[in-house]
């Protein structure tokens, strides 16, 4: 049992221990804020930009870069930095606020098709942490079943081996749920199947090639989902339900 | 005069043609130059009876009155003459050379024409001293009264004090009726329309007054006074007034009948459309220069006084400040002023009222009352308020300050009657939606530094269940060793007992009861500890009772071997005491054991 103490409490301080550079990029990032309460756009969009370039990333980062071009009027990549701020803090309302105000900038106004509503409760529930959080709430609901079970073989009292043993049950199937829930917000985060139009204007086409029939327009700023890859070109798929294919380079990635 | 003529010439004509029968059609007009709008007479002339007159279409004139039929006879020499006349009374609706005619009759099946009339028509008004022999009192002398123009009798000014403004500055418009003919209905057909102007209607009055232009006399009376506002910069149109007047007039038509002539006929009614010229006026920009910052667009000449009700009062109390602005200027148009009352004030929207007269330009005053009410009790102070406004006059911007006030505000009762409880609460004013700020602290880790299915995890998943496992195994070890102990003693136990028994049985055969005794006792009692697991110290028999009684022995076997335990003592320590055989005692032994044995569970 202490070993396992022992391998959590390691573990979760694991976590607290910073990269090596995170102290420049904090200094970077205050001069970036300063530049922007200064309403100095142009060049807080540029040390924003250096420190994601240098490979580090928060949300607190994307939702002040999505701010930066917000004042700057550039819709599109005020939402692009907002969805990817939202995919780390899912729950932060000062990025679902702004990201809110920004959509209602852009011109495409998409009807969103009708969900069955296991699928809305699906994504609520994926919506509520990002994969980090329900990477450790996993190993947490494990740790916490693994004890219930020891004290259901330890104890004597009937009553007590009785509550250990069903609400360890509970918990090992939560892990299970949670773990499934990690492995799908892993994936997602990690290939990226959403992308935001950034062209002012892009047409989707119905096949992969610059010949083909032109299905519907999107204006810059659009959500789609990237279900397909052919080549530079990608099926995507808008909230109403059209799919179509389009150009990679009208769009990116969140 | 000429008419008089006319009819002579055509006497002569007669006379002279009579015999021929020449027929002739004449047309004729009392002026060949007229202004536009301008009566005058045009007639045709026939000097004899002919029928299907037309006359050419007068489309480019109004006719004012007419046509106006007279036909003659006379007989002159036995021989009989006749003569007809169509007169109209037309003005001119635009300038220019206008022709009128020809005008065409029938004459014994035969059509003859009448000349053309060529009419010199020019701008309205600029032929006023051409006329000026029409005076009123020649008028009068001679029966044309009919053939005045309209522009000479009657005329409306629009007078304005002042061409230039500025913005907010007051300007007195005055229309003014001229007249040299009798009125009897006037009517005003359009009130002129100020755009971009606060208008206030002012008093007029009704006396008529001879005035002498160029050498006439006209009577004027005043239609119409305002006093506008401008309230934007550039050019203000005044547009014109137009009105109807009905003026009475002798007739030069000859009344029907006695009657007629004597209910005042010979009069006839002429109808005049009047207007005014439209006046442009400069408004002009207030000067930025000097301008105060609380200044709020009020323009005139103004002071202010403010009071307050009570100085001294108590909490809950209510007092008035009373500032009342007075001059002249645009006071509808004041603002209450802002005055930054104690934050421990209970204030609310002062109370306006105006006190305005507009009879000799827009003056009067505007109140302004605030209510306050103090709920803390203390020395508060009411800062001065500035009025500023601009003087047009001075063309400067003029400050006056208020009186401050300090007010004493003692504690009052405890109990606030008149407090309200609703103080002005309102709903947050969602000025305008916009994003919310940026975040300043923040944690920056790796990009694509995912916890799922990096080593960290999956060592996170691992560990647990394997200490579980772990846990499992020592645990089930344990109980397994626990299990051996008990089992291997409770089997010895058995042993122990039988090899005693044995002993026993020996010693019972050699009759010696003593170690037969401790034989029997020892078994007992090894038997009960080593199945009980209880240590060679602990063994009373207490001890074994409870424990017995836990492992839920019958009493009954547990009184067998508490009474046979204490059969072997008292043999063992006091032998002559304790009868009974040995054998008795030895099966009673044996039974006991095996009890033991099926109960213990």
């Amino acid at each position: 049992m202490k070993s396992v103490k022992l391998f959590v409490s390691l573990f979760l301080l694991s976590f607290l221990s910073l990269p090596i550079n995170a102290n420049e990029g904090k200094l970077a990032f205050e001069n970036a804020n300063a530049a922007y309460a200064k309403k100095d756009f142009d060049n807080a969009i540029l040390l924003y930009g250096n420190i994601l370039k240098s490979n580090l990333e928060s949300a607190a980062l994307y939702y002040n870069l999505g701010n930066a071009y917000y004042q700057k009027n550039e819709f599109a990549k005020a939402i692009l930095n907002y969805e990817r701020a939202k995919k780390i803090a899912p729950t932060d309302s000062d990025i679902l606020n702004n990201l809110n105000l920004a959509n209602q900038k852009i011109e495409d106004k998409l009807e969103v098709a009708p969900e069955f509503f296991l699928l809305q409760w699906k994504n609520l529930l994926l919506n509520l942490m990002n994969e980090k959080a329900w990477s450790i709430t996993c190993i947490l609901l494990l740790c916490f079943a693994c004890l219930l079970f020891a004290g259901y073989f330890i104890s004597k009292n009937i009553l007590i081996k009785q509550i250990a043993f069903y609400s360890g049950t509970v918990l090992g199937a939560l892990f299970i749920t949670t773990f499934f829930i990690a492995k799908h917000a892993y994936f997602t985060s990690k290939n990226g199947t959403e992308a935001i139009i950034l062209s002012s204007v892009a047409a989707v086409n119905a096949s992969p090639s610059e010949n083909g029939k032109k299905l519907f327009i999107l204006h810059a700023g659009s959500k789609v989902s990237i279900t397909k890859q052919d080549e530079n070109w990608f099926e995507i798929t808008i909230s109403n339900g059209n799919v179509g294919w389009i150009k990679e380079d009208q769009l990116e990635k969140i | 005069m000429k008419k008089n003529f006319t009819i002579l010439l055509f006497i002569i004509c007669f006379s002279l043609f009579s015999s021929g029968e020449a027929q002739t059609l004449v047309a004729e007009a009392s002026k060949s130059r007229v202004a536009v709008g301008e009566p005058f007479q045009i007639s045709f002339s026939l000097n004899t009876s002919g029928t299907n007159l037309k006359i050419a279409h007068l489309n480019e004139f109004d006719i004012f009155q007419g046509p106006y039929n007279s036909s003659s006879t006379s007989v002159i020499n036995g021989s009989v003459s006749q003569s007809y006349t169509l007169t109209y009374v037309v003005g001119a609706k635009k300038e220019g050379k206008l022709n009128i005619g020809p005008a065409t009759v029938t004459v014994n099946g035969v059509t003859i024409q009448s000349n053309i009339l060529i009419i010199d028509v020019t701008k309205g008004g600029t032929n006023n001293n051409n006329n000026n022999n029409n005076t009123p009192s020649s008028a009068n002398n001679q029966n044309t009264t009919s053939e005045k123009p309209a522009g000479d009798n009657v005329y409306i000014t629009t007078q304005v004090n002042k061409r230039k403004a500025y913005i907010g500055e007051e300007i007195t418009v005055l229309y003014k009726i001229y007249t040299r003919v009798d009125i009897t209905q006037f009517a005003v057909s359009k009130i002129p329309s100020v755009d971009g102007c606060y208008v206030q209607d002012g008093k007029i009055s009704n006396a008529q007054v001879t005035e002498n232009i160029d050498g006439v006399n006209y009577i004027t009376g005043e239609i119409k006074k305002s006093y506008i506002i401008p309230q934007r910069t550039g050019k203000i149109i005044i547009d014109p007034l137009e009105a109807e007047c009905v003026s009475r007039q002798q007739s030069n038509k000859r009344p029907r009948d006695i009657f007629e002539q004597f209910f005042g006929g010979g009069y006839e009614e002429v109808k005049y459309s009047i207007k005014s010229k439209p006046v442009t006026i400069d408004v002009l920009p207030l000067p930025e220069e000097n301008k105060p910052a609380d200044f709020t667009g009020t323009v005139g000449n103004y002071s202010l006084k403010a009071s307050l009700s009570r100085n001294d009062l108590k909490t809950n109390d209510a007092t008035n400040l009373t500032v009342v602005i007075s001059g002249k200027g645009n006071i509808k148009l004041i603002e209450p002023l802002k005055i930054n009352f104690p934050e421990e004030f209970e204030t609310y929207d002062p109370k306006t009222s105006e006190n305005i007269s507009s009879d000799n330009g827009i003056s009067g005053s505007k109140t302004f009352d605030y209510l306050i009410i103090p709920r803390h009790e203390g020395k508060y102070k009411i800062d001065k308020i500035n009025f500023s406004y601009f003087d047009p006059e001075k063309k400067q911007y003029v400050t006056i300050p208020s009186p401050e006030f300090t007010i004493n505000v003692a504690k009052g009762d405890d109990t606030p009657a008149n407090v309200y409880s609703s103080r002005n609460k309102e709903d947050v004013k969602i000025l305008a939606n916009d994003i919310r700020y940026i975040k300043s602290a923040t944690p920056l880790v790796e990009k694509n530094n995912y916890f799922f299915g990096s080593i960290m995890f999956y060592t996170g998943i691992v560990t647990p269940l394997l200490a579980f496992i772990l846990f499992i195994i020592i645990r089930r070890k344990n109980i397994e060793d626990n299990k051996d102990s008990v089992v291997v003693k409770s089997r010895k136990a058995t042993k122990l007992a039988r090899k005693k028994l044995i002993n026993a049985e020996q010693y019972l055969k050699t009759n010696n009861k003593e170690r037969f005794y401790i034989e029997i006792s020892q078994a007992l009692y090894g038997y009960v500890g080593d199945k009980l697991n209880i240590s060679v110290a602990d063994l009373a028999k207490e001890t074994i009772s409870i424990t017995l009684k836990e492992k839920r022995v019958s009493d009954d076997t547990i009184q067998q071997l508490l009474t046979t335990l204490n059969n072997c003592e008292y043999a063992r320590y006091a032998p002559g005491a304790v009868s009974g055989d040995l054998n008795g005692i030895y099966n009673n032994t044996v039974e006991l054991i095996t009890k033991l044995e099926n109960e213990i569970s």
